[in-house]
């Protein structure tokens, strides 16, 4: 079973000489964008810009006397543009927001604040039988292919069923498109009638892809895609989205907890805590001059397949637990675990800002008030194992 | 950590018969479709204060093997040949009553969910003074004490406190240090850990790998770690066997698996990893294809198909881990061609798709 995906796809990609050991390529190597297709250039309005967008879900506890109604706090005031032909990394840990915030954008939660506009149409507000004509454009795959396909239904079902709901293209002609994307996806057309149960993971994680894919949309929100695969398919599937987007120049929202996996695949990422963006920056920055200590905790906790590197690591430790997003605290809101945190980071919520910093780019922006000292190296708490700039 | 070192001294005593010794072990699961061979002759052997990471994808067979040692297979799996020594003595030969006494006293379980493990309507402290009083016959107030020591032991702030918590009150992190606490309540000369930090997020799996590393350290406990992650391995293991498929298809000492793998699996395994440290945008590298079906296990070679080495013995006759006795063995015909060929040949690059 070859994984014979995407002919033509190579074209963008840099020749590597297939015998030769891979180049280490430490987030240092400034300016590497070898293998990434340059965004689609010609229009400078963001494909989707999110504007200060709130999402709080009501939720009622019930104690012995009263009925307490509370909210939780998912999203509060997250500004996010995602440029045509990128990949938009999101990253954080359980309950920071990153798949309700991949939701909204994907028009299956209207936020409770703000406004997301998608090539200018603002689907916060937009009427349900707008939205709905307007949905074929951007689509979403899940992280769990064992949950998210219909097992009653078959794979040419599957696949078929956008083309049949948005109207697209003539009905006898849709068993043509079914078979092309199953080619595209690396599915094999004489499996078009066998049923999700029959497939592995990774198999059911193209199938989920091909259905995405069958309304043409411009936007896929890709929520945790290889999250629950083998480290081997998650590769095999990873490279499959890498060349789909080459070759449908397709804009990616990818959410991940993996930062390895993110940055092979994003241009630019967005780190997220308790329902707020601390840092958004191009992946070269990212990883060359994290200046958000989540962002550098983060880091240290990712685990290294070297032995050496491994041990010789020193981790940054971060103590307490994930305030609860009912009652988020005021002041910085990851100011109660945060290694480096003073007096004003308690007191004062720090807005995303510009940080000139060696290794930063324009347009980094970070939501801290020391970056100043983290860049700076002087707070040891943060004295990393990894070698930033 | 606050026990003294003296009380967390594993019960094992004698220092040259291994703690485990694991020989020819087969398991099969029997489904409506069939035999599942799951675990295919894997021998191994762990001594006092040893860690050996079992690794591998799914279906590869290092949880049944775990489970097979603690003789925990679900009702549909079954041992069908080998023979399991602890302390030198079979595991195979006791009785269930037996058995029972020595999970949970003798060898320590830390699960892959902690939820799907504690009793929802027991606070933490209950199910500490529980498999205190069976196994110890500590009760009352000894048992209370030592509970919180516990407690602590494993990081909890607020023992006191955290011994009165229901599962649902504290977070994942927490509740996997309870299963901690209840794996070594009782100082096990064995210690499973089954991917004890896939359920959690990134920050607290370095908090717990830590921990395990540290505690079994201090108890000088032999320590099976299963994971399906390089980078735990590297951090934490002292050997490392490598399983496919229900074989073990590469046995060697940490650094060596890493710097010179000798089984074309391990290669690819190693390579498509991806790696923080190295990014290299937009490029992937795979091992194509599939595991194989377990229900028809083929003669020959079970990576063969996905190999990028594979020669016609490899189709037709068993590879077995070779050189015998050394310390790093792998179960592959080509092995000494391998060696130096290159690592990248084996992965196929993201370009040339």
């Amino acid at each position: 079973m070859t994984e014979q995906i995407a002919p033509g796809s190579g074209a963008q990609n840099s020749p590597t000489d297939p015998t030769a050991p891979t180049a280490p390529t430490a987030p240092s190597a400034a300016g590497r964008l070898g293998g990434f297709a340059a965004p689609v250039a010609g229009n400078d309005v963001p494909l989707v810009d999110a504007r200060d967008v709130q999402m709080h879900f009501p939720v009622s506890r019930t104690t012995l006397l009263r009925n307490h109604r509370e909210v939780v706090h998912a999203l509060d005031g997250v500004s996010v543009s995602i440029r045509r032909g990128e990949t938009l990394g999101l990253v954080g840990e359980t309950g920071c927001g990153k798949s309700t915030l991949g939701r909204v954008i994907a028009g299956l939660y209207r936020p409770t604040a703000g406004q997301v506009r998608f090539d200018g149409v603002d689907i916060a507000t937009l009427p349900q039988r707008e939205l709905r004509s307007l949905r074929q454009r951007f689509q979403i795959v899940f992280q769990d292919p064992f949950l998210s396909l219909n097992p009653r239904m078959t794979v040419g079902a599957l696949i078929g069923e956008g083309l049949a709901i948005h109207h697209i293209g003539p009905p006898e002609q849709r068993g043509a498109r079914v078979a092309e994307l199953m080619d595209l996806v690396g599915l094999r057309r004489e499996q078009v009638s066998r049923y999700p149960h029959e497939f592995s993971g990774g198999q059911r994680q193209r199938i989920a892809i091909a259905r995405a894919l069958a309304p043409n949309p411009d936007l896929i929100v890709l929520d945790e895609p290889v999250s629950s695969l083998d480290v081997s398919i998650q590769a095999q599937i990873l490279r499959l989205l890498v060349d789909l987007q080459h070759q449908l120049g397709l804009t990616y929202l990818l959410i991940g907890h993996d930062l390895a996996v993110i940055g092979n695949m994003c241009h630019r990422v967005a780190v997220m805590y308790l329902g707020r963006i601390v840092e958004m920056a191009e992946r070269e920055s990212l990883y060359r001059a994290p200046l958000h200590p989540y962002t550098r905790s983060l880091f240290s906790a990712a685990p290294i397949p070297d032995p050496t590197i491994e041990r010789a690591r020193r981790r940054i430790v971060l103590h307490g637990e994930v305030p609860s997003p009912i009652h988020p605290p005021a002041g910085c809101r990851f100011a109660s675990r945060c290694p480096v945190a003073i007096d004003r980071c308690r007191a004062e919520d720090p807005l995303l800002r510009e940080v000139a910093a060696p290794g930063r780019l324009p347009g980094d922006q970070v939501a801290c008030h020391r970056a100043e000292d983290v860049s700076g190296g002087t707070l040891s708490a943060l004295g990393s194992d990894l070698r930033w700039s | 950590m606050t026990l003294q070192a003296d009380r967390l001294t594993t019960q094992a005593s004698d220092t040259t018969t291994p703690v485990l010794d694991v020989r020819g072990l087969s398991a099969s699961f029997f489904t409506r479709r069939g035999e599942v061979r799951a675990v295919r002759d894997v021998s191994f052997s762990l001594r006092q204060g040893e860690t050996l990471a079992l690794v591998g994808e799914s279906g590869s067979g290092k949880t049944a093997t775990a489970m097979s040692i603690l003789r925990m297979l679900p009702t549909s799996g079954e041992i069908r040949g080998g023979e399991i020594l602890f302390n030198g003595e079979s595991l195979l030969a006791r009785t269930e009553r037996q058995m029972e006494k020595i999970r949970g006293r003798q060898i320590g379980l830390i699960p892959q969910d902690p939820s799907a493990s504690l009793n929802p309507l027991m606070t933490a402290g209950e199910h500490l003074t529980e498999l205190l009083a069976v196994h110890l016959g500590l009760h009352g107030r000894a048992a209370r004490d030592r509970s919180i020591e516990l407690l602590e032991a494993v990081g909890i702030p607020e023992p006191e406190s955290r011994f009165r918590a229901y599962p649902h009150q504290l977070s994942g992190g927490m509740r996997q240090r309870v299963m901690i606490a209840l794996a070594i309540a009782c100082r096990p000369a064995l210690l499973i850990a089954d991917e004890p930090t896939t359920a959690l997020d990134s920050t607290v799996q370095a908090q717990i790998l830590e921990l395990i590393a540290t505690l079994s350290r201090e108890m000088n406990t032999a320590t099976i770690l299963i994971t399906h992650n390089l980078g735990i391995v590297a951090g934490l293991a002292d050997r490392v066997a490598v399983m496919y498929a229900g074989r073990m298809v590469e046995f060697a000492p940490r650094n060596e698996l890493f710097e010179d793998p000798h089984h074309p699996y391990t290669v690819g395994l190693l390579e498509c990893v991806p790696r923080v440290d190295r990014i290299t945008p937009g490029e992937f590298q795979t091992i194509p294809g599939q595991p194989p079906d377990l229900l028809r296990v083929e003669p020959g070679c079970s990576f063969a198909p996905r190999c990028a080495f594979a020669t016609d013995p490899c189709l037709t006759e068993l590879p077995v881990l070779t050189p015998e006795e050394a310390d790093h063995r792998a179960a592959c015909w080509n092995q000494r061609s391998l060696a130096g060929a290159g690592s990248s040949a084996v992965g196929s690059s993201s370009t040339t798709a």
